[in-house]
Order: C-alpha cells, then structure tokens, then sequence
C-alpha cells in the first residue's frame, strides 16, 4: 500500500508534466486546427535556456527563470512568425511538415551548439524531500503538481470567464467570423503560441532536474503529451490534463511492475489501444457530429 | 453624401472576374436590397465592403472616406457590422456569449456593459431567450440567425450587412427574421441586404439593386422593380403561381 | 435493367511521351548504368539514390496521391534491409526469398498501421507512424540477439546475377524504372482514381462507391512495400546495415526529398533524392559539427513548404505547362443516350423506412420516421428547419449510423452498411453543399461515379468513359466534359454532381437540396432534368425548401417536423393538411408585418 502511495505520486508529479505540455498543444489545435509537432521542443528549448542562465552563467536560479520564460514568450512569438502564421491558409498537411521541419530544425541546433552530452539542472529546493506518512514527497515532484494545479486554475478561469478567453475561443471555432467582429485574430493567435510556448517551457524546466536536459528531450515529452491527448479526447481540454495525469500514473505503475527498461513503450502502447477501441478519447467528443 | 458608396468595383477569384465594375450606393437610414442569382455578385459587393476581399479596382467609401484595402477587423470599428451568409454562430459558445463578442469592435466597454447590453437584445429576440445559456451548436437554423443578427447589432452599426438571412429556414421562420429587420429598420439602421428571395427582401426595402453576372442590370424602387412583369420573370424567380401583390411598406 | 449502348471507344488524352517512350529512355539509362565506367565513390552514390528513390516513390503514392502522411518510411526502408541482411547472413537463406518475405513483414506492418489509423485521420496517422518509427528504432538497438543490436550486420551478399558493383547498380535502376512507371500511370487506374478522390474529397468518395478505408490503407501499403524493396536493394547494395541508417531523421529526409522534389509525380522523387543525396556529399565538411547537418534539413523542410509548396518538378511542369497548353484540345464526342434504372423491378417499394430514429445525445434529430417511396415516383421530403430531413438524408446515405430503424432497398436491409456498399446496392446522392473532386475533370468526377461493382456497365475504361459523357451530356454539359469542375459555375457543379449519382446507375437517387443557391433560370432548368430523369423511370427523393420546385416535379409528400412524420400523402391534400400549414407554411406566406 505504501509502495502504491508512492507510485500514485510520482505518476501524479510525471503526469503533471505531460498534462502541462499536452494543454500546450490542445491549445495552438484549437486555435489553428494544426497539430505542434515542435511543441516537445519548447520545453526542450526553456531547459537548455535555463542551464544557459543557471549553470553557465551563474545567474541567480529565480531571475534564469523569469528570462528563461520570457525567452520562450520570444520564442513563441517567432515560431509563429515562422512556422505557422506564412502557412495559415493553407491545409493542415503543410503545416504539419513545417513543425516537423521545426522540431529537427531546433533539437539539432541544441546538438551542434551544446554538443550530445546531457546537461544537469539542479533542483528549486535545496531540501530533497520530506516525509509524510510512508510516503517520501519529493519537494520537486511536489512543485510541479503545485504548479501544474495552479495553472489549470488560472486557466480555466481565464477562458471561462474573461472576454479574452472568450474572444481566443471564438478565433479557434471560426477566424473569418472572429474578423468580421472586429476580434484581432492575428493577434489571438499570437497570444495562443505565446502561451503555449511558456506553458510548454514551464514544464521543460521543471522537470529538467528530473530528467536530463537533452535534446531528446523534446520529443519523448511530445510524444507522450500526444499520447495524454488521445486519451482525453482530442482537442479537449480537461480531458488532456487528465489524460496526462493518467498517462503518469500508469506508466510509473508499469515500470515498478512491469519492466523499466520499457518504461517508455508504455505511452505508445496505451496510445495505440486507445486509437484502435476508444478513438474519441475517455470523454467523448464534445460536439456531436454534425453535417 | 450617401452612407456608403462603391464605385466601379471589380473583384477577381483567381482568373474570375466575380464583378466587373460595380457601382451602387446606400444613403444614410435606408434599408437597400441586393438582388439577383447565385454569381451574381451580391455576396462578393459585402464582403468587398466588410474587407474580406480586396477588389482589384475601384473604391469603397464610407462617409466619404476610402476604406479600400483596411482590414475587416479595422472596418467593423468604423461602424460597419456584417452578419455573413451562413450564420456563421460559434458553435461552442453560448448564445449570450456570440451576441457579447459582437461588441469587440467597441472599445472601453467593461465586461458587466457588455452583458447587460447583450441581455438588452433579448428584447428585440425574445425567442433566442430561454436559450441564452445554450451553446451555438444546440440552436436550430433560425435561432442561429437571430443570434447572428443581434450580435451584428451589438457592434452599433452605422451600416448593417445582412447576406441571404432567409437561406435554408422554413417559410414561417423567413417571416419572423424579416419582420425582424423591419424592426431594425425603425431603429433607424442602414441596412444593405442580399437575399434571393426578391419578395421578402423588396418588402422591407427603400430601393432594390438587380445584379447579374458581376454588373448591375436594374435599380429602382421596390414597387417599380416588382411590379415589371419581364423584370420579375428574369431576376426575381417569378412564377405563375406567386402573388403579383407586393405587401406595402 | 439496362446498361449503357457500346460508345466507340476514343483516346482521349495522349501523355506527353507514352509508354514505348518510357521504355527506350529507361533502356538507355540502365544499359549507361551497366556499362559507363564509374569508380568506385560514384557507383556508391547512384546506388543510394536509386535505392532511396524506390522508398521515395512510396511517399509520392501515400502522400501525393492519396494525401495521407507517413512519417515512418525509413522504419519501413529498415525492415526490408534488415530482412535481406539478418535473412542472407544469419540464416543463409536465397536473396531472393528474403525481399520476399521483407515485403510480406512491411506490407503487414504497413497495414497494421494503416488499418488502426487512417479512418481518423491525418495528426492521428502522423504521430502513429513517429511512434511506430520509434520502435522499430528501440528494437532494432536493444533486441540484440536477434538484430546484432548497434553493431548492425554486416557482409550482406548480393544475388548471384548481380555480384558486381556495377552490374548491380544496372539492377536497381530497372527496378526504379519499372516502379517509376507504375507510379506514373497509378493515378489514370481505377486505384489510383479512388486515391485522388479520397484526398480531395472523402465524404463524396465514399458516397460515389470507394471504400475510403481500403483505399487509404492500400496507398499506405504500397507506401510501406516501396519503402521495404527499396531497403531490401540497399542492404544487398551495401552490405551493411545498422540502426542508424533508419532513425525517424532518415524518414525525415524521406519526407525531404519527396517535398523537394514535388509530390504529384514520380519524377519529382528522383530529382528530390537525386538533389539530397548529392548537396550533402558536397558539403561533407557539415558533418564534423553533430546536428548541424540535421538543423540544416529541418531549415529547409520549413523553406521548401513555405516558398515551393509543389517542389521542383512541380514548378518546372507547372512553367511548361504554361507554353504548351494549346495541345489540349476537347474532343466532344457524340455521347450515347443515357440510359437509367427504370420502374421494373421485384415489387412496388424502392426504399422502406421503419421506425427510423436517430439522436445526438439528448437531442432526438429523427424520431422514429416511417414511410415507403414507390418506384418509378419522384418523393419530396420536406419539413422546417432542424425537422430532421437532412439528418433523414445522412442515415439513408450511411454517413450516420442510426439509433434504431431499419431501411430496406429495393429488397434489401441497407441499415448496417457503410455508405459505399449502399452506393453498391443502388443508392445515388448529391450534397446541399456541393462535393465534387477539385483537382479533376467533369468526366473524371463522373467517372468515379461510374465505377463500382454495382454498376452494370463494368469496368472497363472505354465503357465507363462513354457513361461519364452520357451522363454530362443528359444533364447538358456534354461539351465542356474535359474541363477541371473548378472553372464551373455554382449550378453547373451541382449538375455535374447529379451526373455524377446518375453514372453510377442508382435505383433510387437522393437529392439534398438541388436548388438552394441557384438563381430562377437554373430552377427552371434544374425542374426540367429532374422531369426528364423522372420520364426515365428512374426514382427520386428529393429534399428542398423550394416550394415551387417540390410542387411542380414532386407526386408524393412526406412532410417532418421535429423529427416526425406528421403528414404524406400527394402535394394537394399535404400542402393543405392543417398541421402542415401552420408547422411549415406559416399562416399567410406574403406579409412580414
């Protein structure tokens, strides 16, 4: 039972990270209808910026990660300008081949600037943990459901309940309509890939001094978002919080009981049922199929 | 000086020539119907004027200015509102907040205004009432339409666009929109208004444009227009079995 | 029940060069390629470019042709590599035998995926194939008894005809050519006809007859065996295979060279790989600094979908196109009489409804809906909006599985079929919002609708050909037959969409809305075809808002409010059917105040 406890938490604390990266790219689906296959890059890209700031250069941790986020504002900004925005009016294929295009394009940047070794990060904390009950609580595992809680807070208030998220919804469900209002679309679009940008680097860099900072990094969180995505329901945005959660627990459930070494295979596996018995995610689709 | 003026439009889709130098104008209060056969252009005159295409030549002007080549999010905060053919009603939001949006073009209006505002249009569409909380999806073709039309409202505009809001609603619901826009009309709206059914759309109407293929053919008052045996037959989907009576205004 | 008359079979469009042609160059390339001395270094870079080329066709197919993603060909390459070269070297078994069974091991992957992925669609299909990709990479590396692991396997044989370098080198290349001009001529076959269609428009193809998922998981398989031969030929070409000549980067370069090249022809492959495969040899000294090389490729993946969205070849055919159009020219042919399905048949009932109901959620769209359209008679479906006839329309076609009910057609129970097999049985339709293939011609969009097993007119091209024209010529557009439907006006499309369902030799033809969006000329014409379709014994259900049309053309009503039947019976005694009039009608159609 103890083991059990520990597990749900760290699956939780895992599953926060995904769920994070997973709102990111349900976000930029919506407001584009394109799927980010570069979306693993942003954390990958906030994680190398804050060893930049906090190891190479020594700054203090709570400024490197203020500048980290703001570079990823940065970054959000020209991704879009980039890779999104000249292809807005084309079909969704293209659009995919650019963010791809984007994804090798920055992971093998970091290579040939940070070469292959793995970078470390370490923790917020100086305290590693502390116990409560049988279970040890890591105080970075700790943090990220924190954090993770927090946003999900803040961000369903925000499209919930202010004329913004109204009016960032409304771009997602139809630009041309959301023009004729006099709703800046081009600018909620913006606003979309600038946050998920930072949603996306939130989660790089707590979970870096978990994991490596690698530039493979990107693309298993990516993977397994996409994956917390499908469980969901695509396009959903509760059900990718709890599709990441989910995702968390079940794959720190297999590795304790299972098989470590195939830990990741886990996501794929659970990817894979779900796309061929329950395609509509755990929650349905939200809007009925309509002519 | 009229309300809105296009002068020798032409719009080109690809190697189309969608109008081939278009020139009508609209003086301020009246309510001008559009009319005329699918290509015949009457769409493509709106969305020239809410910006949504950029004519090759020619000009648009409102109050007398150019607005050629602005934006449609630039237009609509001049004061022209258009509720595009289709509806066009967000599906996943609720119906208070389609007509809430429609207030984007406004600046300085805080949140608690614009929803009272948007309560306030309920007035005037008390059937989409008891749906206010419901989303865009749920409501049928006519609901959808009265929604699409008090957001169009909630802009203040000067100049109102409505494209086809008979399209695909039963003949009782047409009545009940139209009846609507007569009542926009009393508000003292300027309301240019596409439709294919010539004999709702002349009902409420000042004047009558007759487009066909990208040109205009006839102009003239709703009577005038109606009344030509020829004109109806050709332009207007005349048929022996349709009333020659036109209601009066 | 007829088929058509025998049309003189015409030649229509005569390719630039045809098939003798094709021969005679390829035959020049492979006896150069067999006999030109080359050293070493450059036998080694044709070699890869013609293996790569294979693999590279395979996109061309799945994602040109057919509009779906594969981003897991190099996994596919791999497979059909490491079968040669684990087959040949670990178990000693014939070459030949391993490309064999290298091609049975992809084309089953192939259509595993496929099967799994396609019915949802492309972001779906994408990050399958990435994960899949991924693990065939993960075991490729860890299942080390089996695969050597990272040390891969080396001194792979080549096939006794072909040990010499060169005379290898002849080989791939003949086999490039020959996979070069199947490619080639793919999109002109019914398959590769069904493929365009999928990727222009699904809905409309699987209303015309093609089974959208076999479709899509045959262009995926053949994606995947061109990707396993090419792999197959590049072990025998190199000897040595290992896992990191088939990591997702490599199908990123796949997807590279397919991109660059241009996607609608197999030549753009060649020159796409060609390209690639040469730009990096020049610039060898990029590979000193890791990842640079890669970051490269990604740069310009994003440059080539930005700035030459139809890659090079498609630029290039596109600017001589522009000087050599005059050559094509029309040739209308005097197009045999339509014939249609007439009134004979087993009994009285074209479709029986029972007890039809579908809900979305809470909402009940139809709710238990009854009726019967007798043969030979043209059967209006009308009611106000949101009563429930388009949704009637959608379960009739299949696009909607229904909640409960059942519909018979001509004798048979259609209820659990997907919307091809009904289009097989005798189901025709049109779209409210029209549907048509936009990158074809009229008489290719027709054709398409002439084709499937339940069409009595068969399946040759000939024939199929002159039924296409037939039908354009019955609905007047038999002289403009050659054009792309994109240069029609509105109504003509929705002319060459009814075509379209009559090709297809329905028993019963479903209309959905016909005249919304045609001006008064075109109603006109529009109630004339349906008449004329109506003389031909031919039966119809019509749905429409158009009054005047559904009382002129229509001699059965059945009228539909909130998802009920609540009148049917002739237009006179249903117009003037109490409910009807207030439900549909309103009180007094002329004043609006």
């Amino acid at each position: 039972m103890d083991l059990v406890l520990q597990l749900l938490f760290t699956g939780i604390g895992i599953g926060s990270v995904y769920a994070l990266v997973a709102l990111g790219f349900v976000l930029i689906f919506r407001a584009t209808n394109v799927v980010n296959f570069a979306q693993g890059e942003f954390s990958m890209v906030a994680a190398f910026l804050m060893v930049i700031f906090a190891v190479d250069l020594e700054w203090p941790y709570w400024l490197s990660f203020l500048l980290a986020l703001a570079g990823m504002a940065l970054y959000g900004v020209i991704f879009n300008l980039g890779v999104y925005y000249p292809l807005r009016h084309r079909t969704y294929l293209p659009v995919i081949i650019s963010t791809i295009g984007a994804s090798i394009l920055v992971a093998n940047t970091m290579l040939a600037l940070y070469g292959p070794q793995p970078q470390v990060l370490s923790p917020v904390f100086e305290t590693p943990g502390f116990n409560v009950g049988p279970v040890y609580l890591d105080s970075q595992y700790l943090l990220i459901i924190v954090v993770t809680m927090v946003l999900v807070a803040f961000q369903y208030w925000f499209f919930e309940h202010t004329l913004l998220g109204k009016k960032l919804q409304a771009t997602s469900q139809d630009k041309e309509m959301a023009s004729l209002l006099g709703i800046p679309v081009a600018t909620m679009i913006m606003i979309t890939f600038v946050y998920s940008a930072v949603l996306g680097g939130l989660a790089g860099i707590l979970v870096a001094p978990i994991l490596f900072v690698s530039i493979q990094m990107g693309g298993t969180i990516a993977l397994k978002a996409f994956a917390a995505t499908i469980i969901g329901g695509f396009g959903d945005v509760a059900g990718a919080i709890i599709g990441g959660l989910a995702l968390g627990v079940i794959e720190t459930f297999g590795a304790a009981y299972i098989s470590v070494p195939y830990k990741d295979g886990f996501a794929f596996l659970v990817l894979v049922l779900f796309l061929v018995f329950r395609p509509q995610g755990l929650f349905g689709e939200r809007v009925a199929e309509k002519a | 000086m009229p309300l809105i003026e296009c002068k020798d439009l032409v719009v080109r889709y690809g190697e189309i020539e969608a109008l081939h130098g278009l020139t009508i104008a609209v003086e301020a209060g009246e309510v001008v119907t559009l009319l005329g056969g699918n290509g015949a252009g009457k769409s493509t005159t709106l969305r020239s004027i809410s910006g949504l295409v950029k004519p090759v030549s020619g000009d648009i002007l409102f109050e007398g200015q150019s607005i050629l080549g602005a934006g449609p999010e630039d237009i609509v905060r001049r004061g022209i509102a258009h509720v595009p053919e289709g509806r066009r009603v967000f599906p996943g939001l609720s119906t208070r907040e389609n007509i809430m949006l429609g207030a984007s073009n406004r600046k300085g209006l805080t949140k608690a205004q614009i929803r009272a505002e948007a309560d306030g249009m309920f007035d005037l569409f008390p059937d989409i009432r008891p749906f206010a909380d419901a989303l865009g999806w749920t409501l049928s073709g006519g609901q959808q339409q009265m929604v699409a039309v008090a957001r169009g409202l909630m802009a203040k505009p000067k100049l109102l666009l409505l494209d086809e809001p008979s399209l695909g609603l039963a003949p009782v619901i047409v009545q009940k929109v139209f009846s609507i826009i007569a009542e926009i009309r009393k508000l003292g709206t300027t309301v240019l208004l596409v439709e294919q059914n010539a004999r709702m759309g002349l009902s409420v109407a000042d004047r009558g444009y007759v487009l066909e293929t990208g040109r205009l053919v006839l102009s003239g008052k709703p009577a005038d227009l109606w009344g030509n045996e020829d004109i109806r037959a050709a332009y207007l989907g005349g048929h022996a079995r349709v009333k020659a009576t036109l209601p009066a205004v | 029940m007829t088929s058509i008359t025998d049309a003189p079979p015409a030649v229509r469009r005569t390719a630039p060069f045809g098939l003798l042609g094709y021969v005679v160059l390829a035959a020049v390339v492979v006896y150069y390629a067999a006999t030109h001395p080359f050293d070493g270094y450059i036998t080694n870079i044709l070699m890869q470019a013609a293996t790569y080329s294979v693999a590279v066709m395979g996109l061309t197919v799945v994602l040109g042709l057919c509009g779906q993603i594969n981003l897991a060909q190099a996994a596919f390459f791999g497979l059909g590599a490491y079968a040669v070269g684990l087959g040949t070297v670990d178990y000693g078994l014939n070459f030949w035998l391993c490309v064999g069974l290298g091609l049975v091991l992809v084309v089953a992957a192939g259509a595993f995926l496929g099967t799994s992925t396609l019915r949802l669609g492309g972001h779906y299909l994408a990050m399958v194939t990435i994960s899949f990709q991924q693990i065939v990479t993960l075991v490729m590396v860890n299942w080390i008894p089996m695969t050597h692991g990272p040390d891969g396997v080396s001194r792979i044989p080549r096939p006794g005809l072909f040990t010499s370098a060169q005379g290898y080198l002849a080989f791939c290349v003949t086999v490039l050519a020959v996979v070069g001009y199947m490619v080639w001529r793919l999109p002109a076959s019914p398959l590769g006809r069904a493929m365009r269609a999928v990727r222009d428009n699904e809905l409309a193809a699987s209303v015309a007859g093609i089974d959208v998922q076999r479709t899509k998981v045959t262009a995926f398989a053949i994606c995947a065996s061109l990707g396993g031969l090419g792999g197959a030929l590049f072990a025998g070409g190199f000897a040595y295979v290992s896992p990191d000549q088939f990591s997702f980067a490599e199908s990123i370069v796949f997807l590279t060279m397919v991109l660059l090249g241009g996607v609608a022809s197999p030549i753009g492959a060649v020159v796409g790989t060609g390209l690639l495969i040469l730009i990096p040899e020049w610039l060898r000294f990029l590979k000193s600094v890791p990842g640079l090389y890669l970051a490269i490729y990604g740069l310009a993946v994003i440059l080539i979908v930005l700035f030459m969205p139809d890659g090079i070849w498609g630029w290039f055919s596109q600017w001589t196109r522009r000087f050599g159009r005059a050559a094509v020219a029309a040739v209308p042919a005097d197009a045999a009489a339509l014939e249609l399905r007439g009134s004979v048949g087993h009994n009285n009932e074209v479709l029986r409804v029972e007890g039809l109901a579908k809900h979305f959620g809470g909402l009940k769209a139809v709710d238990g809906v009854s009726f019967t359209v007798k043969r030979g008679s043209v059967h209006a479906l009308i009611g106000p909006n949101g009563s429930g006839k388009t949704t009637t329309l959608n379960v009739l076609s299949g696009i909607y599985t229904p909640t409960a009910g059942k519909m018979v057609l001509d004798g048979t129970d259609v209820s659990n079929l997907p919307p091809h097999r009904r289009t097989i049985a005798g189901l025709g339709r049109t779209f409210q919002n029209i549907r048509l293939f936009r990158s074809m011609t009229a008489v290719e969009n027709v054709i398409i609708g002439a084709e499937h097993p339940g069409n009595p007119v068969g399946k040759a091209h000939h024939a199929l050909d002159a039924r296409a024209r037939a039908a354009l010529a019955f609905v007047g557009l038999g002289d403009r037959a050659d054009e792309m439907v994109t240069s029609f006006s509105y109504g003509h499309q929705r002319l060459i969409e009814i075509a379209r369902a009559l090709a297809g030799n329905p028993t019963l033809l479903l209309l959905d809305e016909p005249a919304a969006g045609l001006n008064s000329t075109e109603k006109v014409e529009l109630t004339g075809l349906l008449k004329r379709i109506a003389a031909k014994g031919l039966t119809i259900l019509i749905i429409d808002h158009d009054m005047t049309l559904v009382s002129d053309v229509a001699e059965h009503i059945t009228v539909l409010n909130f998802g009920r039947r609540i009148a049917d019976g002739d237009p006179v005694s249903v117009l003037n059917h109490p409910d009807v009039v207030t439900a549909y009608l309103g009180s007094e159609p002329d004043a609006p105040h």
